[in-house]
């Protein structure tokens, strides 16, 4: 057959599809670097480069919280409310708290509170069987309204500051570029996330139940529980992301991160995932984060006006996605005519559907 | 569409409504027992006019939401074109070619928002979602962040009347017992009107819920689906150009921020008024009770005196057991309909 010879191209198309938030990382890169350099700017040196990725960090954290709802076929529009009433519960343990009450406590109570609002819109998306966009969007309204009133419209600021390493610690400098903990923060989160999602039964089933569903549930698979372990997880994430930027401005205020759910989808969809749900790398929400940032850190140097930097992530956004759309169907196209070629187990939902 | 309309069952004629009426009621009547003044004359006037943007913004949600698709660039298109008509207005231009232009605007916007998502194949959420950036900012660039006021004259005189009222009957001397119809309210009523008769009375209804319910199987019926779903992106940014229109009529400036959140509000309200975001199902009365609901709940909580942050909370909540309403309504309706 003629086939036999074109498998290995296909195959190297194949996994250069996989990559396809690469590509416009590189083209975004490419473009402020020689447009900075025409201004006489420096755009991609070692110190901005760590800049760039530090901000990034904090928006693969909650990419990665949105990429886990989105990849089950839903959506998580209360990050953003979930972060600010945490931050502000936390800030008033910190206040209050007893000196010798380790910081760590309230953290993890404060995670273990962001968890259980993921309970409540896990339990209102499956058992009401609400859409997702309006389940989170109701936890997200009640939640916004209990930071305000549970800070009472101040602001806490200017704590004492030494729990504030994980959100402005420094490791290590090598050359210009500085590797902060929030780095180190995101890398264990991806790294662990990853390998929820491909390498354990749980991570496979929230592909196959994104995909479809309806085969899902007809494969004995628990959809219900996943659904609700997602939101579970999603949503004690953003808690969490909500402790890093608490640390990292030391200032908790209950009007924060308002649009942090719709920056979360922004990264996540830019970085390859399919808004259907059930396709999609976690690592793209890294490349995603990283495009946002260096779009946002180029137009500052470029001193582009901040009415305008939303056009540009607008136009962004669309073109982004209807890029990656494209690739994503040519990926399914190489990937089914590999499958037919080579043996069928390699299907990526065959194992689930058969077991 | 799966509903048992017209079958002649009586029984299911109190199902025949939209879910959100039940809703309605129910706040509706909370309200006026547990809050002073709510069921006045006059609060019930201004209750009227404060809704009548986000029902004009829920009907055309409604209509994009029915075919299956969301459009979250509204809030951001009735930014833009409010700006759009203030600055015409400023510059002397005549108030009805001011609206033009702000409705053609409106139009276009809702023209890039059907071609992005028929032709360049972006799903509705994000591609909405992209442009209502696009918009916004439009709209704080040309304003320069600032509100927009113009200077009244000869060529705006239209603006003032239609910011007059209709009628106004006076009950006694108090504000609360003042009984008002504002001119805005009755152009609400007009266009809302326009939209549910071309609705019913065209091909625009059946073949919005076809779209919705299986835009292959209607493709296949021989329905331009493309060009219909970009007529409904269309018709939605005019929709929200007139929303502009009201909030600068009301207001007398236009702010760029205007329309900040609305289009949210306007998605709780047409899933309220039971449309369902998949698509092919629901009503466009039943936005309007919807939103109706939401103002019902705010205006009651600010009469009580209750914080804006726990308003939040109830708006959360009412949202939630909406819902409820809705989904305990459709497996009735279904044990009803496995019955017959």
């Amino acid at each position: 057959m003629s086939g036999q010879a074109t498998i290995p191209r296909k195959r190297l198309l194949k996994s250069l599809t996989d990559f396809s938030s690469l590509f416009i990382l590189f083209g975004v890169l490419a473009f402020f670097e020689v447009v900075t350099t025409l201004q006489g700017n420096d755009y991609l040196t070692m110190s901005n480069m760590s800049v760039m990725i530090n901000q990034a960090c904090f928006l693969t954290i909650i990419g990665i919280s949105q990429a886990l709802a989105i990849l089950t076929g839903g959506l998580n529009l209360a990050i953003g409310s979930v972060m600010a009433f945490t931050t502000v519960m936390w800030g008033r343990m910190l206040v209050g708290a007893n000196s010798d009450v380790h910081y760590i406590v309230p953290m993890l109570i404060i995670v273990g509170a962001g968890m259980l609002i993921g309970l409540v819109n896990g339990l209102l998306i499956t058992k009401l069987k609400m859409p997702p966009f309006i389940a989170t969007f109701a936890t997200m309204y009640a939640c916004r309204g209990l930071a305000w009133l549970a800070l009472g419209k101040r602001v806490i600021y200017n704590l004492n500051s030494d729990f504030r390493w994980f959100g402005i610690g420094i490791v290590t400098r090598v050359g210009g570029f500085t590797l902060t903990v929030p780095m180190i923060i995101t890398l264990v989160l991806l790294v662990a996330t990853a390998f929820m999602l491909t390498r354990t039964n749980f991570g496979r089933r929230i592909y196959f139940m994104g995909a479809n569903p309806v085969a899902a549930k007809f494969s004995g698979i628990p959809t219900d529980r996943i659904i609700i372990w997602v939101y579970v997880i999603s949503t004690g994430i953003a808690a969490f992301a909500g402790l890093l930027y608490g640390a990292r401005l030391n200032s908790f205020e209950p009007g924060m991160a308002v649009n942090a759910p719709f920056e979360a989808i922004t990264v996540a969809l830019i970085g390859g995932i399919a808004m259907s749900g059930g396709f999609g790398n976690i690592w793209g929400v890294l490349c995603g984060s990283i495009i946002v940032a260096a779009i946002y850190n180029g137009m500052n140097i470029l001193s582009v006006p901040s009415e305008l930097q939303t056009l540009v992530m607008g136009a962004m956004i669309i073109f982004a996605v209807a890029f990656n759309q494209l690739l994503i169907k040519w990926n399914m196209e190489l990937r089914n005519e590999l499958d037919e070629r080579i043996a069928p187990d390699t299907r990526v939902h065959g194992v689930e559907g058969k077991a | 569409m799966s509903t048992a309309k017209g079958n002649g069952q009586g029984r299911l004629c109190l199902l025949d409504l939209p879910n959100s009426v039940f809703a309605f009621l129910l706040v509706f009547i909370l309200a006026s027992v547990l809050a002073p003044h709510f069921f006045s004359p006059g609060n019930l006037s201004t209750l009227l006019l404060q809704a009548s943007i986000l029902i004009i913004l829920s009907i055309a949600m409604s209509l994009v939401v029915i075919s299956g698709g969301i459009d979250l660039s509204m809030g951001g298109v009735l930014s833009m074109c409010g700006v759009i008509m203030a600055l015409c207005l400023r510059s002397g231009m005549h108030v009805l070619a001011a609206i033009l232009v702000g409705v053609v605007s409106g139009a276009m916007f809702g023209l890039l928002n059907g071609l992005c998502v028929t032709c360049m194949k972006v799903p509705p959420f994000i591609a909405t979602f992209g442009s209502m950036g696009i918009a916004q900012s439009i709209a704080n660039t040309l304003s320069g962040k600032r509100t927009i006021y113009w200077e009244g004259g000869s060529h705006s005189a239209i603006l003032d009347f239609l910011g007059g009222n209709v009628i106004r009957v006076q009950f006694g001397i108090e504000a609360s017992t003042i009984f008002y119809v504002p001119f805005l309210v009755v152009l609400t009523a007009v266009v809302v009107g326009i939209v549910i008769f071309l609705f019913k009375r065209t091909v625009l209804g059946a073949y919005t819920y076809a779209i919705g319910e299986n835009e292959e199987i209607a493709r296949l019926c021989g329905i331009a689906t493309r060009t219909w779903t970009v007529l409904l992106y269309i018709i939605s940014g005019m929709l929200a150009s007139l929303a502009a229109l009201l909030v600068l009529i009301r207001t007398n400036s236009m702010q760029p921020t205007s329309g900040e959140w609305l289009e949210f509000q306007a998605v709780v309200a047409a899933v309220l008024g039971g449309n369902a975001l998949e698509g092919g199902k629901g009503s466009l009365y039943g936005a309007i009770f919807g939103a109706l609901t939401l103002y019902v709940v705010r205006s009651a909580l600010s009469l009580k005196g209750i914080d804006t942050s726990a308003t939040m909370v109830v708006i959360g909540g009412v949202l939630v057991v909406g819902m409820m309403l809705n989904e305990l309504a459709a497996r009735h309706e279904k044990k009803l309909l496995g019955k017959m």
